[in-house]
């Protein structure tokens, strides 16, 4: 369960860094 | 009032620093810390005036492979064994999210030249050509194709059948090579990297990494062959195991929660990396003198069965979130163990026994034979000291056995479980496949998902 959860954890973390990625991109080019 | 004022006294008490609650609240911290040092180089390279903007793929591109390294040098930190990093969550699952959450970073950083040959093919060829210049485009290059190797090895090592102390010392190797070609790649690029600070300060967050390997590879072993452990003997027990009994030597050793393991050098230095995790299976009541339960499964546990009195090995921990005494107020506890997962189980009721523990315990234990069953003995002699009920359960058992046989099953769970159940922790220790599918009875059977922890020894 707990494993599944890390998973579930990692998946999670790397959406939000692929969105703030996009953000950063977004912001600096206007 | 009473009421209140015990609640208080309970509150102020130090175990109250343990919690679950309290664990849950540092373990979502940490996942927010963890997202803050990831973002941190997007903010170390939007300080102050910034490089003329260059296209949004293309800085998306970028912030993907600043986002991606972080995450890269961060698994040092996830490796390191930090008790304070592994408590809310449990050794085991560290490492699962360290293998996870490689896979999400391999796979940003392969789609930072990704979008690059998408949006501009002719030039992002060129550059990754390792014939030709730029030197950043060559370390770019180095670095994904250790970060590939790495992956490869690690996903298939046993397919690729490297041993696994040749395997873990490449692991080291190639994450090195990786994040340092990487930091070679971004300073030689140096587009965003533009002002004095903002290279100090990348030079000081990837220097922390790099810091953390020396924690690890040096600092860490050094202070190991500081305090050394004696064998003190090593006992054959039923089921192909035998228990080996350690005592400091000139320290005070460590005290250890029952269930928790450590990892074990013999026969070597603590600077060869040549260490195995085997849980403690001694009582947590005498930290003076530590015994290990180990099947012979390897080269490592074989050649560890002649140990010699006196001998010296050296210990790494202790490490696990599998402990009773993680759970103050648990009311009673389930404990299913497979094979030689019996070792962190029989801590805990040898532990329970000196503490004269009044909480009930079930232990159900599978096992292929009877001959086969370690602590067979001592788990008869047991109840006398606590509150305990074995179930043994055996694939093959022998003739005329009136006991449970085949698989730990819900039908089997539920005919022995007590009724009144409430406030019950399960701790399950065993082969995969038993625990998913004990965890899945279990759960069927009315046990919160909260209440069930397992931990899994494939660590690496």
């Amino acid at each position: 369960m707990r494993h599944r959860m890390s998973k579930f954890v990692a998946a999670m973390i790397g959406t939000l860094l692929v969105l703030f990625s996009a953000l950063f991109a977004l912001g600096r080019s206007g | 009032m009473g009421e209140t004022d015990a609640n208080n006294f309970h509150t102020s008490a130090p175990s109250r620093l343990s919690t679950p609650e309290r664990r849950v609240i540092s373990g979502v911290l940490w996942i927010a810390l963890y997202l803050l040092f990831t973002l941190l180089p997007l903010a170390i390279i939007g300080l102050g005036p910034t490089p003329a903007p260059r296209g949004v793929w293309r800085e998306f591109s970028v912030a993907l492979g600043f986002v991606g390294l972080a995450m890269m040098g961060l698994q040092f930190v996830l490796t390191a064994r930090f008790r304070w990093l592994n408590a809310p969550y449990g050794t085991d699952v560290m490492y699962a999210f360290h293998r996870h959450i490689s896979l999400v970073a391999t796979a940003l950083i392969l789609a930072h030249p990704g979008v690059l040959l998408v949006v501009d093919t002719a030039e992002t060829l060129r550059r990754l050509n390792p014939l030709t210049p730029p030197w950043a485009g060559r370390f770019g290059v180095l670095s994904v194709v250790c970060l590939l190797a790495l992956i490869a090895t690690s996903v298939w090592r046993l397919r690729l059948r490297i041993p696994y102390e040749t395997w873990r010392r490449a692991h080291g190797i190639l994450a090195v090579a990786a994040v340092s070609f990487a930091i070679f790649h971004i300073l030689l690029a140096g587009v965003y990297l533009d002002t004095p600070l903002k290279r100090i300060l990348w030079l000081v967050y990837s220097l922390a990494w790099l810091g953390l390997i020396a924690y690890v590879r040096l600092i860490k072993p050094f202070w190991q062959v500081r305090t050394p452990y004696r064998v003190v003997s090593v006992a054959e027990e039923r089921g192909r195991s035998y228990t080996l009994a350690v005592e400091p030597e000139g320290h005070a050793g460590m005290r250890f929660r029952p269930g928790q393991f450590a990892w074990l050098t013999a026969r070597d230095s603590p600077f060869a990396e040549h260490e195995h995790p085997y849980s403690i299976s001694s009582s947590a009541e005498h930290p003076g003198r530590l015994q290990f339960t180990i099947k012979v499964l390897g080269d490592f546990s074989e050649d560890l069965r002649t140990a010699r009195p006196g001998e010296r090995i050296y210990l790494d921990g202790p490490y696990g979130a599998l402990s009773a005494d993680r759970y103050p107020d648990a009311r009673g506890f389930v404990l299913v163990a497979g094979g030689i997962g019996i070792t962190p189980m029989i801590s805990h009721l040898r532990t329970f026994a000196d503490r004269r523990d009044p909480r009930p315990v079930v232990l159900f234990y599978a096992n292929n034979n009877w001959d086969e069953v370690t602590f067979r003995e001592e788990l008869e002699r047991l109840p006398a000291w606590m509150n305990l009920k074995v179930v043994h359960v055996l694939t093959t058992p022998p003739e005329g056995w009136t006991g449970e046989t085949g698989y730990v099953t819900k039908e089997i769970l539920a005919k022995h479980l007590p009724a009144d159940r409430d406030d019950f922790l399960y701790f399950i220790c065993g082969p995969g496949p038993m625990m998913d599918a004990v965890e899945a009875a279990l759960h069927e059977l009315g046990a919160p998902v909260g209440s069930m922890h397992a931990e899994r020894f494939n660590l690496v």
